[in-house]
């Protein structure tokens, strides 16, 4: 169904309010029982939405409203925080006509600032998603919330009298109200706690500081205060703590736009191609062994170098495994280390206590604490403690545990010893699930009390120690859900609403005593955050007395290690640890660096694959003894030899539609060892079935083959103002007279150097404008819809691989080679150089598509499903939904660019430039995307394409396209 | 009519015997006289119809019917139902659609140029070559229909007024010149072929027995008598015709060729591509006359009328244009990399040794080498053999467009979109039915309409006379 | 031949069958120099010299044809210019409003199309040549037959002079009727 009509049909409810008219809008004859639930589902979501879903509290719009005051058919603003993760950041919520449709960064956040990641893009989507729970469960039986309260009461009481152990399990929790809030419920009880897990944890970063600081936290890391970024394996860019956040500060330090000459320098040891090694200047691949050695090498070195007193097994420490090359290469980043002292920040993903421990070591001997590491603001993004998890499931199968509660965590799919916890779980008698669906731990839980989604309820956080930001429901519950906090309240006999609550603890125990509450909470809410100025403290002491066992660990693990196949097991940046595999956004947006969707696979080295005679897909048998799981094998250059990469987040039983048996679950692979979990499995085996499977994957080709399509430079060619060579002379020439351009010509710039390859460009794109999701047999047949694409180049051998990233998008040519081609006009040039592509007119010739240079149209092959009314629901009613057998493309967001000129006209003033953000521009955390007004000579646009580094795609075709680029600089030489 | 016939008794009449000329040769062999050749032509429409060709016509209708559904299943889900994707956009359809807009100029190069050149020999092949032009161009036509994503709107491509403010069409696009240029050509086709009908079809009227065919030769044979003051009109007009349709049909596959000439995407904008795309219709075409009247002159026991010496001379033209598209191959390899253009000469080394070059090789094994064994008269006089070789001239043919546009498409500017195109069911089927269209109609012309100008066939039956 | 239909009424034709377009040559050649006055001749197919021999004018259809093309040349361009300049000029991929040079394919064809149509539509009308059309046709012209017809226009008509000369030019039949189509 056209999702137009639905949103009509909307307008005209909020008119008059009653329940919408199902015929109307319901077209199957027959009504099975699926459609029959989604009927339910709908008429809910229909009755919510009757007359602007305001929920009864006041909430607040955002600080700078596009809009003076509501208008039906506008879009407004809210600042909010997002649930994707426990990262917390700052987000906008754009409501159009009392539905949010689409999540943007928030400029004023002070983590974030107006970053987004590709997985908080897709959270509309999940707000939307019709797998979630309709009302609460007994069971499998559908319950009312009277009945399970009463129930549940009932059996807490019990507990109470008798005495038992109660445990509240969620994932990381960043609201502080909320954690009062679990913490109340527990003080009922003589035995509650609360147990924080995360299925992809850096517990051994908090252990670490608490044995070598005193602290069980994990700092803030400052990439923007950093000159020189040393990282073992830690994806910052892409899954580590807070990436969003992370990315912004990197690129913040390696930006070379306005004259600026100077950039941090970033050096990588992985065994695997991480994003954030894709982007490092300098990476080295080693064997995990390896990695080991190289860290306790570093950490030597910079001893040695630094005059600091080490240990004597560091001091003493030889590496075995490390080949003459390698010494080398971390001698040198000692020295480069060493001359950015206090400067350089040092960072490992191994969630590996002792790696860490070493690492604080490193960080400290380099005067980096106060710096670049930070104690003083401790991060709470990633709070999982693995012990207490280990010790839970120990509890539960010893029969101790009387009542669990579960929220926001699935250990049923996500521990690594499922079959234990569930045998243990099976044994408590009172086990409540507050998951939103019902997922592999709900299934087997007594009650399921659905919590509504983020985008439906109050909430704060406080990711960093001291800044806040809150949470408002942009839209009453779809469905019979409630906030978890409220539940909770409740079961503590507390019948006040969780936004009460929300207000009295911030009034308590955030806002200074003696300020106005009601003007600082109005204020808050308007822009979404609230910081509490730090006086500078000094940062705890540095206590190397466990250095050295960690150190000796360290030399038996490398030994355990060297030589042998590794499972390494990761997050992908769009799959995440698997919560939202039911997001077929997600399922489609590729990966970065494999370009594979709706997969995961067993990364392997060309090498290995050699020695395999493995191909693209050939479906092979990784086991390590304890587990044993097929996968597609994928061909990743890059990869060390010693290594088997798995993504984790796969292989889903219970996620729904769309994320049911999609790949393999890799989370077996996990163990328990020194207090944290390992996601290296050592001691791997490998081997082929036979059989074979094809990717679904939007790119097949991985090199340039020496073609000019992306400049690359390093920082002493630039600086030399190497960079604009040979450009300028391309100045081409046409036999035409050039057409005149309107008031207005719209431009881009996209800088190659700030991109990362995040891919959240993707999905906001994919948000905004109604990209179809055409699954994975489409996508197979290289049929996928994305409007911008992110092309991957893969340059160099094995040992030294270099990646490049290249967003493409419609380059809105001024000599389009598309137009003139069309037959009926369907695709013609505006008077503000856009390209622009009339739907209603396009026959479907594809003639465009084959002449186009850039290969940045999009074909409808079929009528793509839009029969989900709930999911609808989701769709941007300023942007057409396209029918089949049309041509589709990226078009500048020209509903966004008519907007802001009718905004500008009911003001009576010009556009402001920047005032215009397409939606791939707003939330690129990386800042890579300018867009802006050509004509006007001051805008920024116009300033960038007068860099020097400013090039354009295929400049001997004379298309004159409207996009150019940015030359990407690595900052090769040594600092 | 009120006529007072006055009978005069028959004056004396020797029986003609024609004096055989030693320089030439006669073209109709089995000296046959005026009243033999409307004998023998229109006993062959009130002949009941043989085996041979009701197993060739079930064939193709059968063929045609699965084409129809396919078709049908292709309109109604969506292209999504063939090969294409976001790269080759592409392939079968318009490989066929030029494919057939090729076989379509053999016919009217014979009528038309061959008339002009004064070439007698045309006169027992024209009328079925013509026949088979007309067919051709209707199997050409439905693919650019049924290639579009939303073939149901494809007279917005037609630039007349609307309501739409009045959007016309694209005059700067290949597309809408190829809808000109061959509905242009399907017309004058159509005439052209008609009027050569004409007097025949009075023949037919003036001795068919059945009462059905007369009614149906009297409405269409225009009430033709024979009269010289038509006769002569009808030869002026015949020969202003020729002159239209010689650069008419230069244009057409000219055109053809712009849809790919005039793009950018290396391998494509090529200015080599209208003589090289004229030569090869005409080559292509030639074959398929020369495959069809091979079958004809079986099917029908025409081989008095349509001699080894017609095929000879057919061999000698697909000799001559099948050697201008081998050197239009060699023409592409080298200016591929005299052009120093890095882009051209990846598509060359891509064609030749690329994922598709099974293609390619085909197509220069069919299209190259084939016809050169034409050079030998044994081959030119040998009907098994032409039958063979104009059969794989005709298959090299089709690759050829094959390889133009799939192997140009799938690897161009940015190698992040390369992709590989393979054919599904439901394309070969529609391929296949468009064959199973151009048998069926062609087989219902033989038993329908006269298979040889008998009005010319007479006019050159004393070639060798005097 | 509509003089034909006013004559008619008083007017008798002879027509005489050969068998060999070279006898009706030569019949239609000595008539005419005998000062018979030549009808028209019927064949099966055109026989070369016989319009010189009955002494037919050269037709003007070329003429038409020329104009009817010329016609099709100046709708062609107009249309496109019109349609792309005037009526609703768009930026098409940065060409001019006017790109003439893209304009010639669609030009030529159009020229073609008129020039061809209109030449044979004139043809037919010119012979009165249409559907069901009714007009007398000799028994076997079609096939093997040659006619000369010739027209007794005044009574110094000699039908056995004209018997002589058909018979020497080895006429196998000769038939007389009057007022026919």
């Amino acid at each position: 169904m056209n999702g137009e009509k639905l949103w009509k049909i909307f307008q005209q409810q909020d008119a008059d309010r009653d329940s919408v008219d199902l015929v109307n809008i319901e077209p199957r004859a027959a009504m099975s029982r699926r459609t029959f639930i989604e009927l339910i589902g709908f008429s809910a979501a229909a009755a919510a939405l009757a007359g602007c879903r305001a929920p009864e509290q006041k909430i607040i719009p955002f600080i700078t409203q596009p809009m003076a005051e509501f208008t039906p058919g506008v879009g407004l603003f809210y600042a909010s925080t997002c649930g994707g993760c426990s990262a917390s950041c700052g987000a906008l919520v754009k409501v159009r006509d009392g539905r949010p449709i689409k999540l943007e960064g928030n400029d004023l956040h002070p983590l974030t600032g107006g970053g987004l990641c590709a997985v908080a893009h897709a959270m509309v989507f999940e707000l939307y998603d019709s797998d979630r729970l309709r009302q609460p469960m007994r069971g499998s039986q559908a319950a009312t919330w009277d009945e399970v309260d009463a129930e549940i009461k009932k059996q807490l009481d019990g507990i109470k009298q008798n005495g038992g152990k109660v445990r509240v399990l969620t994932s990381t929790i960043t609201s502080p109200t909320t954690l009062a809030v679990i913490e109340k419920f527990l003080t009922q009880f003589t035995d509650g706690k609360h147990i924080t897990y995360d299925a992809v944890s850096t517990a051994a970063i908090r252990k670490a500081h608490l044995k070598t600081h005193g602290r069980e936290a994990i700092p803030s890391y400052k990439f923007d205060a950093a000159k020189l970024i040393v990282s073992f394996g830690a994806d910052f860019l892409g899954t580590w703590i807070a990436p969003v956040e992370f990315t912004r500060g990197y690129s913040q330090a390696r930006n070379l736009r306005d004259g600026r000459h100077e950039m941090s320098r970033h050096i990588q040891f992985e065994s695997r191609l991480t994003l954030a090694g894709s982007n490092a200047d300098r990476r080295v691949k080693v064997s995990p062994a390896e990695e080991i050695e190289s860290l306790l090498l570093l950490a030597k070195l910079v001893a040695a170098k630094t005059g600091q007193q080490a240990p004597a097994e560091i001091a003493s420490f030889n590496p075995t495994n490390l080949n003459p090359r390698l010494q080398q290469v971390v001698e040198q980043t000692a020295n480069e280390l060493v001359k950015l002292k206090g400067a350089s920040l040092v960072v490992s993903g191994a969630n590996d206590t002792d790696a860490q421990v070493v690492v604080n070591f490193i960080n400290n001997a380099l005067g980096n604490y106060g710096a670049t590491v930070d104690l003083n603001a401790p991060s709470a993004q990633k709070q999982g403690d693995d012990e207490a998890m280990a010790e839970l499931v120990r509890e539960m199968n010893a029969g101790e545990v009387k009542a669990l509660i579960i929220s926001g965590v699935n250990p049923a799919y996500d521990h690594f010893a499922r079959n234990e916890f569930t045998s243990g779980f099976a044994k408590v008698p009172l086990k409540i699930s507050l998951n939103p669906t019902r997922d592999e731990t709900s299934a087997n839980a007594d009650f399921i009390c659905p919590q509504s989604h983020f985008l439906e309820s109050w909430n704060d956080a406080e990711p960093r120690r001291g800044t806040f930001s809150l949470s408002q429901p942009t839209i009453a519950p779809l469905f019979q859900t409630r906030a978890y906090q409220e539940s909770l309240l409740r079961w503590s006999g507390d019948e006040r609403n969780f936004y009460n609550v929300l207000r009295e603890h911030w009034k308590e125990n955030i806002f200074a005593k003696d300020a106005n509450f009601d003007e600082l909470w109005d204020k808050s809410l308007e822009s979404g955050a609230y910081t509490i100025e730090r006086t500078a403290a000094a940062q705890p002491a540095f206590a190397s007395s466990d250095v050295g066992n960690a150190a000796t660990r360290l030399k038996t693990r490398a030994m355990t290690l060297a030589g042998k196949l590794t499972v390494a097991l990761y997050e992908k940046i769009l799959m995440r640890d698997g919560a939202h595999a039911n997001n077929p956004w997600l399922q489609e947006l590729p990966d970065p660096i494999t370009k594979i969707t709706w997969d995961n696979y067993a990364s392997v080295s060309p090498a290995l694959a050699e020695k395999l005679q493995l191909e693209e897909g050939s479906v092979v048998r990784v086991s390590n003894g304890a587990t044993t799981i097929e996968l597609p094998a994928h061909i990743q250059t890059g990869q060390h030899d010693d290594v088997i990469a798995i993504a984790v987040g796969y292989g889903r039983t219970h996620a729904g539609k769309a994320g049911n048996n999609i790949g393999a679950n890799a989370y077996p692979f996990v163990s328990f060892d020194n207090g944290t979990f390992q996601y290296l499995a050592n001691g791997a085996s490998i081997e082929k079935t036979g059989a074979k499977i094809e990717f679904a994957s939007t790119q097949r080709h991985h090199t340039l083959d020496g073609r000019p399509i992306i400049k690359e430079f390093t920082l002493a060619e630039f600086i030399s103002g190497h960079a604009g060579e040979g450009e300028r002379e391309r100045q081409s020439q046409s036999i035409w007279k050039d057409h005149a351009y309107g008031e207005h010509k719209w431009g881009m710039v996209v800088d190659l150097n700030a991109c990362t390859g995040c891919s959240a460009c993707i999905l906001s794109c994919q948000a905004e404008n109604n990209v179809p999701v055409v699954g994975r047999e489409e996508v197979r047949r290289q049929r996928e819809m994305h409007w911008i694409r992110l092309d991957r180049y893969f340059e160099g051998d094995g040992e030294t691989t270099k990646v490049v990233y290249q967003p493409v998008m419609c380059a809105q040519c001024d000599n389009a080679s598309c137009e003139s081609v069309c037959p009926v006009l369907a695709t013609v040039h505006s008077s503000e150089g856009l390209n622009m592509q009339v739907y209603n007119r396009c026959v479907g010739t594809r003639y465009c598509a084959n002449n186009c240079a850039y290969k940045v149209r999009r074909f409808n092959w079929f009528d793509y499903p839009h029969d989900d009314e709930i999911a609808n629901l989701a769709l941007n009613p300023d942007v057409t939904v396209r029918t089949r057998g049309v041509m589709e493309k990226c078009t500048f967001c020209v509903q966004r660019i008519e907007e802001k000129k009718i905004l500008a006209r009911n003001e009576g003033r010009a556009i402001r430039d920047g005032e215009i953000q397409t939606a791939c521009q707003q939330s690129c955390p990386a800042q890579a995307i300018t867009f802006g007004d050509l004509v006007d000579q001051e805008s920024r646009a116009n300033h960038l394409k007068h860099d020097e580094r400013d090039y354009i795609l295929l400049p001997e075709l004379n298309l004159r396209p409207a996009i150019s680029y940015l030359a990407k600089v690595r900052n090769t030489e040594e600092a | 009519m009120a006529v007072a016939v006055k009978h005069t008794e028959d004056l004396a009449h020797e029986a003609t015997h024609p004096v055989v000329s030693p320089l030439r040769k006669p073209l109709i062999e089995g000296h046959k006289t005026y009243g033999d050749v409307t004998t023998d032509i229109c006993n062959l429409l009130d002949r009941r119809a043989g085996a041979g060709w009701w197993i060739a016509f079930s064939v193709s209708f059968v063929l045609m019917v699965a084409g129809i559904i396919a078709t049908a299943h292709t309109v109604s889900t969506g292209i999504g139902t063939w090969g294409l994707n976001k790269t080759v956009g592409w392939a079968f359809d318009i490989t066929n659609f030029v494919f057939w807009i090729g076989i379509g100029h053999a016919g009217t190069f014979i009528s038309a140029i061959l008339f002009l050149f004064n070439q007698k020999w045309r006169t027992s092949v024209n009328r079925s070559a013509e026949a088979m032009t007309i067919i051709a161009v209707m199997c050409a036509g439905i693919f650019p229909v049924i290639h579009m994503g939303r073939p149901w709107l494809f007279y917005w491509i037609l630039p007349y007024p609307n309501n739409r403010g009045s959007l016309w069409v694209n005059f700067r696009s290949p597309l809408v010149w190829d809808f000109f240029a061959i509905s242009t050509y399907f017309t004058i086709s159509l005439v052209f072929w008609y009027l050569g009908l004409v007097p025949d079809l009075a023949t037919a009227r003036d001795r068919t027995i059945s009462k059905l065919r007369r009614g149906f030769y009297k409405v269409l044979s225009l009430g033709w008598n024979g009269s010289n003051r038509t006769w002569s009109r009808y030869e002026t007009v015949y020969l202003v015709l020729a002159a239209l349709a010689t650069p008419l049909v230069l244009s057409v596959h000219s055109i053809v060729s712009f849809d790919f000439a005039t793009s950018l995407i290396p391998g494509w904008h090529s200015t080599i591509f209208p003589p090289y795309f004229v030569a090869g219709a005409v080559f292509s075409g030639f074959a398929m006359v020369m495959t069809l009247m091979i079958l004809v002159r079986k099917l029908m026991r025409l081989e008095d009328y349509i001699t080894v010496q017609h095929l000879e001379n057919m061999c000698k033209v697909t000799l001559l244009t099948g050697s201008i598209v081998s050197l239009a191959y060699l023409t592409e390899v080298f200016i591929g990399f005299y052009s120093g253009n890095p882009n051209e000469m990846f598509v060359i080394v891509n064609r030749v040794l690329g994922p598709y070059s099974w293609a390619y090789w085909t197509m220069v094994t069919c299209n190259a080498i084939v016809p050169q064994l034409f050079w030998f008269k044994r081959v030119r006089t040998s009907v098994p053999l032409i039958f063979v070789l104009s059969i794989l001239v005709n298959v090299g043919m089709w690759f050829e467009r094959f390889v133009i546009i799939v192997t140009s498409l799938h690897r161009d500017f940015l190698p992040s979109s390369w992709a590989m195109y393979m054919p599904t069911i439901t394309e070969i089927t529609i391929m296949l039915g468009s064959f199973g269209l151009f048998f069926t109609l062609f087989l219902l012309f033989l038993r329908i309409f006269p298979v040889i100008s008998m009005n010319e066939v007479k006019g050159v039956l004393h070639y060798a006379r005097r | 031949m509509h003089a034909v239909r006013r004559e008619s009424i008083n007017t008798r034709y002879t027509a005489a069958f050969f068998k060999r377009e070279e006898d009706l040559l030569a019949a239609a050649v000595e008539a005419r120099e005998a000062g018979f006055e030549i009808h028209d001749a019927y064949t099966p197919f055109p026989v070369h010299g016989l319009d010189q021999a009955v002494g037919l004018r050269r037709s003007r259809l070329t003429w038409i044809a020329f104009i009817a093309g010329s016609i099709g040349l100046a709708f062609g361009l107009g249309l496109q210019v019109y349609t792309s300049v005037y009526d609703w000029p768009l930026n098409v991929g940065g060409k001019p409003f006017n790109s003439f040079p893209l304009f010639i394919p669609v030009t030529f064809e159009l020229m073609v199309l008129f020039s061809g149509l209109i030449a044979i539509g004139v043809l037919l009308i010119r012979n009165r040549l249409w559907l069901f059309s009714k007009r007398l046709v000799f028994d076997r012209v079609t096939d093997d037959r040659f006619v000369l017809v010739l027209r007794q226009s005044d009574a110094s008509f000699d039908v056995r002079r004209a018997m002589k000369l058909f018979a020497k030019h080895g006429a196998i039949k000769v038939i007389e009727g009057d007022e026919f189509v």
